[in-house]
């Protein structure tokens, strides 16, 4: 009887083990905000596009304009207007946990030399 | 000795409680939301780069940037982007010119069935192809299946068509969708 308690013991022990190793390799869930910010970014950009004021400035490279109408809490932001041939307008930020949200333009007219000339709008967010 | 045996009966027992775990867990995958929107932001700016073409005379060549365009953006992003369209031009009288752009990454067998006949064109990959067709009657109705998808439109012959399948892939998330312009 002393032998079957003895092994209902190192069943306990062995099950806390077990256990705790499961536990401390559980996969780490990651905080959903940079979707988040993602997505506010893109939604930012839209709403500008849907004012009629994001074509005209980004067709014009004037990064600054587009930056300037967004407004975000606390949050930093800039914005960069790029080319096909990734030319950019406006500044990217060097800090750490930046989140990109990207508006693709189809263009409004052909430039100066009668090129074509699609536009990605980029949004940084950043604390 | 006996104590032993107890280690070993506990042993034995842990495996048969922790048997039914599974050693490899599957992966947790958070859904993309960013192919949501910029589907979204495509669907929206493909019928605008055709107008844009159109008015400038330029719509196929518009077209093709336009996707290449979105092809290399979207890739910064490990995004593989890959588009089928169509679009429909009237040229003179009752003729109308199809430029099919074939960017699905595999040969295409596309079939256009219109009310007086049906064509079968084959596009190659990565590549646009061009045929003619008159009219019979305005409006026209045509089925386009090319293999993945089918879509029947009623389009009029004297105004500029456009038909769009996008799709959006980055690991196992993928989003699918088309439209009519």
């Amino acid at each position: 009887m002393r032998g079957f308690w003895h092994t209902v013991e190192a069943v306990l022990a062995g099950s806390l083990l077990i256990t705790f190793l499961i536990v401390v390799s559980q996969p780490v869930f990651s905080d959903p905000q940079p979707k988040d910010q993602q997505l506010l970014a893109y939604e930012l950009l839209h709403d500008l596009d849907l004012q009629g004021v994001l074509r005209n400035d980004a067709f014009f490279g004037n990064a600054t304009a587009i930056n300037s109408r967004i407004q975000i809490g606390h949050s930093n932001h800039s914005v960069q207007v790029c080319t096909a041939s990734v030319i950019c307008n406006g500044t990217a930020p060097e800090a750490r946990n930046v989140w990109i949200g990207s508006y693709m333009l189809a263009g409004d007219d052909l430039d100066q030399n009668g090129e074509y000339r699609p536009l990605e709008v980029k949004l940084y967010i950043w604390e | 000795m006996k104590g032993q045996f107890y280690v070993l009966g506990a042993l034995v027992l842990i495996v048969i409680l922790f048997a039914g775990i599974p050693l490899e867990r599957p992966v947790l995958v958070q859904q993309s939301k960013d192919l949501d929107y910029l589907l979204t932001n495509i669907k929206q700016e493909f019928p605008r780069a055709v107008n844009l073409g159109r008015n400038q005379s330029t719509a196929l060549s518009v077209l093709e940037h336009f996707t290449s365009f979105t092809t290399s953006r979207l890739a910064e992003k490990a995004i593989t982007f890959n588009t089928f369209w169509m679009l429909v031009q009237n040229t003179s009288g009752s003729d109308v010119t199809i430029d099919i752009g074939n960017y699905l990454g595999t040969p295409l067998s596309v079939v256009l069935t219109f009310p007086s006949e049906t064509q079968i064109i084959v596009v190659p990959a990565n590549t646009t192809n061009e045929t003619t067709y008159t009219v019979s009657s305005d409006p026209y109705n045509l089925t386009i299946n090319f293999t993945i998808a089918n879509k029947t439109v009623r389009w009029y012959e004297d105004k500029t068509n456009f038909y769009g399948y996008f799709r959006l892939q980055r690991g196992e998330n993928i989003v699918v969708d088309d439209i009519e312009a």
